[in-house]
């Protein structure tokens, strides 16, 4: 790869997108530019994939890594280049996890009792805890669900982008949404967790930790 | 599934995409949508929407850190600099801070051991950098003996 073959007043931040991506597999700038414009965005796929900051680091460096190295086997045939970064992600994820043998369910209790209860328990609000229940159980979906929930919820993309980066169509992303979020109710609900009282049952967790202390 | 049974899905397919569409936009009425579907007295419907807004509730845009995206900036162009070299630093600094005691210590002599290299190699890195960032080292030691 090569440096600066582009003039020197050449703009690359009002460059369209295209253009960076043609020059990219010759041109660090370019690639470079195009890594500012989709580092945060990939940033959050992993943190809400992952959880945890460090593992977000570790695996949006291997994208961007992976993406230079291949850039030049990219073809635009319409897929955006955000959806072929994204399957980059994607596929990293699974790696990752077949790798490190980390894609184990992680129970409820387990998980309040990790995230929760280890950080001061007076300094968290009841929403804050609601979130982090309905996080947990996200993070336990299969992991096309996630992606999906990621998808629309952080990339605020819409069924149809969604189902670019997928490989499906609109319809089936609907459905697959639905689906989502039917099993979410259903495993909140499994556990006597409706959203509302889910403070209650946080409460209600630490007592019985503090007893059994 | 009958039909009855696949007509109410693929209604329900449809709202749940309005319902998220006007969500994201920040426009919806969950009244009138539920009105407009036929399904104001559907409480599953109620509580699967219920999940979705406080999905987007709980998933706000995170940022990652400034040493982080710049240092990797500066790995993936090649762009050698001062202020690269600070960002790289602070950014592995920073990292070490979140292992396990033992583990910040091995890193600490890992990270040392490479900015020796760096200076004997003399790769044009300002030295005060690299002294900066070695006395930063004693402080994030030190703290991992307190915690441990």
């Amino acid at each position: 790869m090569k440096n600066d073959t582009r003039p020197p007043d050449f703009d690359y931040a009002s460059a369209e997108e295209s253009e960076l991506v043609a020059l990219a597999a010759e041109d660090k700038s370019a690639f470079g530019e195009l890594y500012q414009r989709y580092v945060k965005r990939i940033y959050n796929y992993f943190y809400y994939r992952m959880g945890s900051h460090e593992d977000a680091e570790d695996l949006t460096a291997r994208v961007f890594i992976r993406a230079m190295a291949h850039i030049e086997n990219y073809d635009d045939r319409g897929v955006p280049f955000s959806a072929w970064l994204y399957r980059i992600a994607h596929n990293l994820v699974a790696n990752w996890h077949r790798d490190n043998d980390r894609h184990k369910v992680i129970p409820l209790d387990e998980f309040l009792a990790n995230k929760i209860l280890t950080d001061a328990p007076d300094t968290l609000t009841e929403k804050k805890e609601e979130q982090e229940l309905l996080l947990a159980s996200i993070r336990k979906l299969p992991e096309e669900r996630q992606q999906l929930i990621f998808l629309k919820f952080v990339e605020r993309m819409s069924n149809q982008e969604i189902g670019e980066v997928m490989n499906r169509t609109e319809g089936a992303i609907k459905s697959l949404y639905h689906r989502t979020l039917s099993t979410l109710h259903d495993d909140l609900t499994a556990k006597g967790i409706s959203l509302g009282r889910v403070a209650e049952e946080v409460k209600r967790k630490r007592r019985v930790r503090k007893n059994n202390a | 599934m009958n039909a009855s049974n696949s007509q109410y899905e693929i209604l329900l397919q449809n709202l749940l995409a309005d319902h998220a569409d006007g969500l994201l936009k920040g426009v919806v009425s969950t009244t009138a949508l539920l009105t407009r579907y036929g399904l104001t007295g559907d409480l599953y419907v109620k509580n699967l929407i219920h999940i979705a807004e406080q999905i987007q509730l709980a998933m706000p845009e995170v940022e990652p850190s400034d040493a982080f995206v710049a240092a990797l900036y500066a790995q993936l162009v090649g762009e050698h600099d001062h202020n690269m070299f600070d960002r790289l630093v602070a950014w592995r600094l920073e990292r070490l801070r979140h292992l396990p005691p033992h583990m910040q210590l091995l890193g600490g002599l890992t990270l040392t051991a490479g900015l020796y290299w760096i200076v004997t190699r003399g790769r044009g890195v300002n030295i005060q950098s690299v002294v900066k960032a070695a006395g930063d080292l004693l402080p994030a030691l030190s703290s991992s003996e307190r915690s441990a």
